[in-house]
């Protein structure tokens, strides 16, 4: 489909209750998975030599048979508030943007109350944003302090590899790609006006190049042919996800820059989804961003969806790299197609 | 696990000032009835239909075609909102679908959904999920974009919930029916939304659940790939609701509550009361817990099914045509759903 998409105006933020990062907070699983154990575990042909070298990944985490999504919410989320200093009971909302959760139904943004043993019956739902989800729920974050809360906790993740596990015979196209993780973020009040601009946008344009395909698309008869690759990422394109990611993020750095009348040279750091090493230095070429001010994970923890990019917020903040009061630009790309970033003072 | 220290969120002040309000609702019901006679003899069940009338309290539902995905369901609700109050899709300021499971699980069922609407605009699209609160949940999200910068947000809910579900277990097979519903929020001077509040309760947390990949590897890691397919025919579980009744009730009390102390309002100043109708039960019990009478209610189950995110707006919407719903009326709406999520919202119309 060759709609000439327009890309929305960026908004400003009419906020006079302001946020800001507390704390962040990650649950990975145990088991590291080597490019090794994926060729000899589902007799692939290929080399760990030429997967490292042409996707430039080495390992990534999945989760075993028996581990619950929740669990590693529940493992994020205690890092997060015991960073904190603050009890789930003072949370006023979870939000939670997923790959897939333990249930469709209910949400487990609630499965993780469960988890933490919360005593007070938390507001929490779930939202389905792919990749960039992560800003997505960011951006709902701060417009609900702005509108009251005290403090929201949100999650972002990846839990697939059980999936792989279980069914056997992945994609070898996409196998090596993936890894799970979940991020919790906390978001609280603030007297000081941290987060300067936000922006995101879907463009529906490019909804089937990137998809997971069971759901209500299918017909009955058509199911009966079902196998479990239903259950996996489906990439039409993968220069397409290249190239729109690269584009995506001169547009969302263009916009948010105007918005704040910042250039790019104030920005102290660049955080993005690095669905591979090689979408992530594209996004630094277009944008003009040198690679000490950013972060890269994909070689460790391989794309994990909605976790990816505060993954790599994650990492500045604990390696010390990024101190209270640096100015950020964090953006993340995914399926949808949709993209979303923002600019705030850590 | 049970939470015997269970307590609701305390009330807590919004800082709201940039208000708004329904600006056009719309309603989409696929054109094919089905009745229960039908699903018992295509199905060789052993209920009558009298007897199911009387304990869930669903007659008929409608069905959409199986070549139909949700976002052909959720585009003519969404089509009908927004050609009513004269407004493309191009300027709205984000999209918000609650679904079931969506024409896929990813990407977002919204983006699909603006295609269909022919948008040339890359708006924020994205879906709010974890069952019947969702939409509830949507307008609470929608009122705070609203109310920092935003002007207009579609809020489009519902789909096809039947596709995906069990054809002989009495209590999913007639329960449940497709159908969709959209309202249209946008900037207003006056305040429309006087209160807002919602609570989870995790106690019953798998009383009522559909499968997500993850969920068909925690059940069935023995089977092989064949046995396990025929769970996607089969997605939701749902154990008997009466296990949560007297937190139904606690909840309606602590919902009705906040949202009074917010709204400084009494049930007297309130015109009318719209349910979920997760099943004819519970909007009894709900509105009997109030002290409201029947008649200052709607009811669609009947004809309807539960049509799960879509059951709230349906209600607004059917209000709204009907002449139900007048100016200058004070709308209490109540959510339950799964997770259990649920709260309520008092507009003013």
């Amino acid at each position: 489909m060759e709609t000439e998409i327009k890309f929305p105006e960026i908004r400003s933020l009419k906020m006079d209750r302001y946020a800001r990062i507390v704390s962040t907070g990650v649950g990975i699983p145990q088991h590291v998975v080597s490019n090794q154990y994926i060729i000899d575990t589902y007799d692939i042909l290929a080399t760990n030599r030429a997967v490292e070298y042409s996707l430039g990944i080495k390992e990534r985490r999945w989760t075993q048979i028996d581990e619950k999504l929740e669990d590693l919410m529940a493992e994020a989320a205690i890092q997060c508030l015991e960073r904190a200093d603050i009890d789930i009971d003072r949370v006023d909302r979870v939000i939670y943007t997923k790959l897939f959760g333990d249930y469709m139904i209910p949400a487990s943004s609630i499965g993780v109350l469960r988890k933490l043993g919360a005593k007070k019956g938390i507001p929490a739902f779930d939202i389905c944003s792919a990749c960039s989800g992560f800003l997505h729920a960011m951006d709902m974050a701060i417009r609900y302090i702005a509108t009251g809360d005290d403090y929201v906790l949100i999650f972002g993740s990846s839990a697939i590899g059980k999936c792989i596990r279980h069914w056997g015979k992945p994609d070898p196209k996409t196998v090596f790609l993936f890894g799970d993780a979940v991020v919790a973020m906390l978001i609280g009040y603030s007297e000081i006006k941290n987060f300067l601009a936000s922006y995101l946008f879907t463009n529906h344009a490019l909804y089937h190049n990137a998809k997971v395909t069971f759901g209500t698309s299918f017909n009955r008869e058509d199911m009966e042919e079902l196998d479990p690759s239903v259950f996996f990422m489906k990439i039409s394109d993968s220069n397409l996800i290249f190239n729109s990611s690269a584009e995506y993020s001169k547009i969302v750095a263009d916009k948010l820059l105007e918005e704040t009348h910042l250039a790019i040279d104030d920005i102290d750091f660049f955080v993005t989804s690095d669905q591979s090493t090689k979408i992530w230095e594209a996004q630094l070429n277009m944008i003009g961003i040198p690679k000490e001010k950013s972060q890269n994970l994909f070689y460790k923890y391989g794309n994990t969806v909605g976790a990816m990019s505060p993954l790599n917020l994650n990492e500045l903040i604990v390696s010390g790299r990024l101190k209270r009061g640096d100015l950020v630009m964090m953006q993340a790309h995914g399926a949808g197609a949709s993209s979303g970033g923002m600019i705030f003072r850590y | 696990m049970t939470n015997t220290k269970y307590i609701f969120p305390e009330y807590k002040r919004k800082n709201i000032d940039r208000y708004c309000e329904i600006k056009s609702s719309a309603s989409y019901l696929p054109e094919k009835i089905v009745n229960n006679e039908e699903i018992i003899y295509r199905n060789g069940l052993p209920f009558k239909s009298s007897a199911i009338v009387k304990s869930i309290g669903v007659e008929t539902r409608h069905v959409a075609y199986d070549h139909e995905s949700d976002s052909d369901i959720l585009k003519k609700a969404a089509d009908k909102c927004l050609v009513e109050y004269g407004l493309k899709p191009d300027d709205l300021s984000r999209l918000i679908v609650n679904k079931f499971y969506g024409d896929n699980l990813l990407p977002m069922t919204a983006s699909i959904l603006q295609q269909k609407l022919q948008s040339t605009t890359a708006v924020h699209a994205f879906d709010i999920d974890g069952g019947i609160s969702s939409f509830l949940h949507s307008v609470d999200a929608a009122s705070r974009y609203i109310s920092t910068g935003d002007d207009y947000v579609l809020i489009v809910s519902g789909g096809m919930t039947t596709k995906l579900l069990s054809k002989t277990d009495p209590r999913i097979a007639f329960l449940f029916g497709d159908g969709a519903a959209s309202i249209l929020l946008g900037y207003s001077k006056e305040q429309h939304i006087l209160a807002s509040y919602f609570y989870s309760n995790y106690e019953y947390y798998e009383n009522a659940t559909a499968i997500t990949p993850l969920t068909l590897v925690d059940l069935d890691q023995s089977l092989d790939d064949k046995d396990q397919m025929s769970r996607v025919f089969d997605t939701y579980k749902m154990d008997n609701w009466k296990v949560a009744e007297e937190f139904y009730k606690q909840a309606v009390v602590a919902v009705s509550q906040n949202l009074f102390l917010e709204s400084g309002l009494g049930i007297n100043d309130i015109d009318l009361v719209l349910v979920t109708e997760n099943n004819r039960k519970i909007w009894e019990l709900t509105l009997d817990v109030l002290g409201v009478a029947e008649d200052k209610s709607i009811t669609l189950l009947k004809d309807y099914g539960n049509t799960m995110s879509a059951m709230l707006p349906l209600l607004l919407d059917y209000g709204f045509r009907t002449g139900k719903i007048q100016r200058g009326m004070n709308i209490m709406l109540i959510s339950h759903g799964e997770g259990l999520s649920g709260g309520g919202l008092i507009y003013k119309v």
